[in-house]
């Protein structure tokens, strides 16, 4: 029965790797009403940019000195959810904000939340430096690794498909059955992670993946993991890799 | 915001700078526009109240707006407004004052062509 | 005659007294201000000639709406200050704009908060004493999903 289970999501992972010629992936950008998307567009209102300034400070003042091109950096936007170990730890999926607390760690010893303003405003920028390169998520190398690493794949298709919370739904009813309809006067996107972190109106600031995704399991009134939960990073994964080939947005405005 | 400079400013002009013509000038400022009505964490406490209370915007120190703001104006508050560029331009300024004390400002020189 | 003429005046006053609060800082901290209601402010029966709106009729979030004024009187007389009141607001008195030296056409831009769907009115001082405005619908959407972060 397992072997079963096993099968039929890997058998989902590798649909959603080669998917028919005739669906079209949509980024999230193609969802927005007329007025949200001309905001997205413009380089002097979209409240973004406040932070690629806030951003650009940040890598001059603390980056540039061990990474000195952005552009070989900024890949790192659309390569990442990667398999990582630190110092005596065992490996874990990193995200691209792990990674800057991790830096973060680094030059100043201080332990930052995802969604503390330094790390976000450092993620923003560097996710507008990567606008328009092609998401790319590979696997690891190492056998070891690559065992985990599909593990980690399983369990984030798991968790895609699997139905949870008070309204008992899972994401692919969403995210995959119902795109394209209205949920209130929302409109269901297909959900590809082309273009983090957000600036989401009803939070009135930016935010991360790892929030928003928080905050589709409340939504549908589940308990919502904690920040930085492997729960979280898992599905992060396999979202990204779902969005495999898809251009990058750089940072997005969402309602 | 981020720690660096809490409330960040982008000062904007907008359009071709032509003597008589109309150029946008747009404020962004960021600013959490915090209307004190707001729940906290737990869903007890009121976030208090912070807001931008004024904005300024000069050309040449003479104040061509004076906007007094309240709590129905959104989060990073925008602000523009349309004016005709003088013969020889001159030097744009945005002073804002929140009701924390707090003060930022921003120029920008506007080059007529 | 007698009634309808003490209704009038009684109308004449009351309007005059409210724009005196027009000028009081204090408002904006003040909720259900009577003058700012939509009632009121239909009463005033005031011109609309002259200032245009631009604010989308579904608005996809209360947080934040775009909003563009242009003003531009149809007499001689020069726009002075004007105010965006939405009188559904918690605080409805949403911005003040003066303009030290009157101006024959103002256009400017900013976004507002509502709290509800509303119609959303920009009340204009002109230099010659009297004042202008007109109205703008705007229905406001909620979102779909409960966001516990």
């Amino acid at each position: 029965m397992n072997i079963l289970k096993c099968f039929s999501v890997l058998f989902f992972i590798v649909f959603s790797y080669h998917l028919p010629a005739q669906v079209i992936r949509q980024s999230g950008n193609q969802f927005l009403s007329p007025e949200m998307l001309k905001l997205q567009n413009d380089p002097n209102g979209n409240p973004t940019v406040l932070w690629i300034d806030q951003g650009q400070e940040l890598w001059n003042a603390n980056c540039v000195k061990c990474h000195q091109e952005i552009k070989e950096l900024a890949s790192a936007v659309v390569r990442y959810p990667i398999l990582k170990s630190k110092l005596g730890q065992a490996s874990k999926v990193w995200n691209i904000e792990d990674q800057i607390i991790d830096c973060f760690g680094k030059i100043s010893q201080e332990s930052l939340s995802t969604e503390h303003q330094n790390v976000l405003a450092l993620s923003i920028f560097l996710s507008d430096a990567a606008k328009g390169m092609p998401i790319h998520v590979d696997e690891p190398n190492i056998k070891k690794d690559k065992q985990l690493w599909q593990e980690q794949m399983i369990q984030g298709a798991a968790i895609y498909t699997r139905r949870q919370g008070r309204l008992n739904l899972s994401c692919t009813q969403c995210h995959d059955q119902n795109i394209g309809k209205n949920l209130r006067s929302d409109i269901v996107s297909p959900a590809y992670l082309t273009g983090f972190p957000i600036y989401r109106q009803s939070w009135q600031t930016v935010g991360s993946i790892d929030r928003r995704l928080r905050a589709c399991y409340s939504g549908v009134q589940a308990t919502v993991p904690s920040t930085q939960s492997s729960e979280l990073r898992a599905l992060e994964l396999f979202l990204k890799k779902r969005s495999e080939g898809m251009l990058w947005d750089g940072p997005s405005i969402r309602r | 915001m981020a720690t660096l400079n809490q409330h960040p400013i982008r000062l904007s002009i907008l359009g071709t700078p032509k003597v008589g013509q109309e150029v946008e000038i747009r404020v962004l400022i960021g600013h959490p526009m915090e209307t004190g009505y707001r729940l906290g964490e737990g869903g007890n406490d009121r976030i208090p109240k912070n807001i931008i209370e004024n904005i300024v915007i000069k050309l040449n120190q003479q104040v061509l707006m004076n906007a007094d703001l309240g709590t129905g104006i959104a989060a990073n508050p925008l602000l523009s407004i349309f004016v005709e560029v003088p013969k020889d331009g001159g030097m744009i300024s945005v002073e804002w004052r929140d009701d924390l004390g707090k003060q930022g400002r921003a120029e920008k020189m506007l080059l007529a062509i | 005659m007698r009634p309808n003429l003490s209704r009038r005046l009684l109308l004449l006053h009351t309007s005059w007294l409210s724009m005196a609060t027009f000028f009081s800082k204090d408002v904006f901290s003040q909720s259900n201000v009577d003058s700012y209601s939509q009632k009121h402010l239909k009463n005033l029966n005031l011109k609309s000639e002259g200032i245009t709106i631009e604010i989308p009729p579904l608005a996809d979030t209360g947080n934040s709406i775009p909003m563009s004024i242009q003003i531009q009187p149809t007499s001689s007389a020069k726009v002075q200050s004007f105010e965006i009141i939405a009188p559904e607001n918690p605080n409805q008195m949403v911005l003040r704009v003066t303009l030290p030296n009157p101006q024959k056409k103002l256009k400017m831009a900013t976004r507002i908060r509502l709290a509800l769907s509303q119609d959303v009115w920009v009340v204009a001082k002109l230099d010659d004493g009297t004042s202008i405005a007109q109205s703008a619908n705007c229905v406001v959407t909620l979102n779909a999903c409960f966001d516990a972060t």
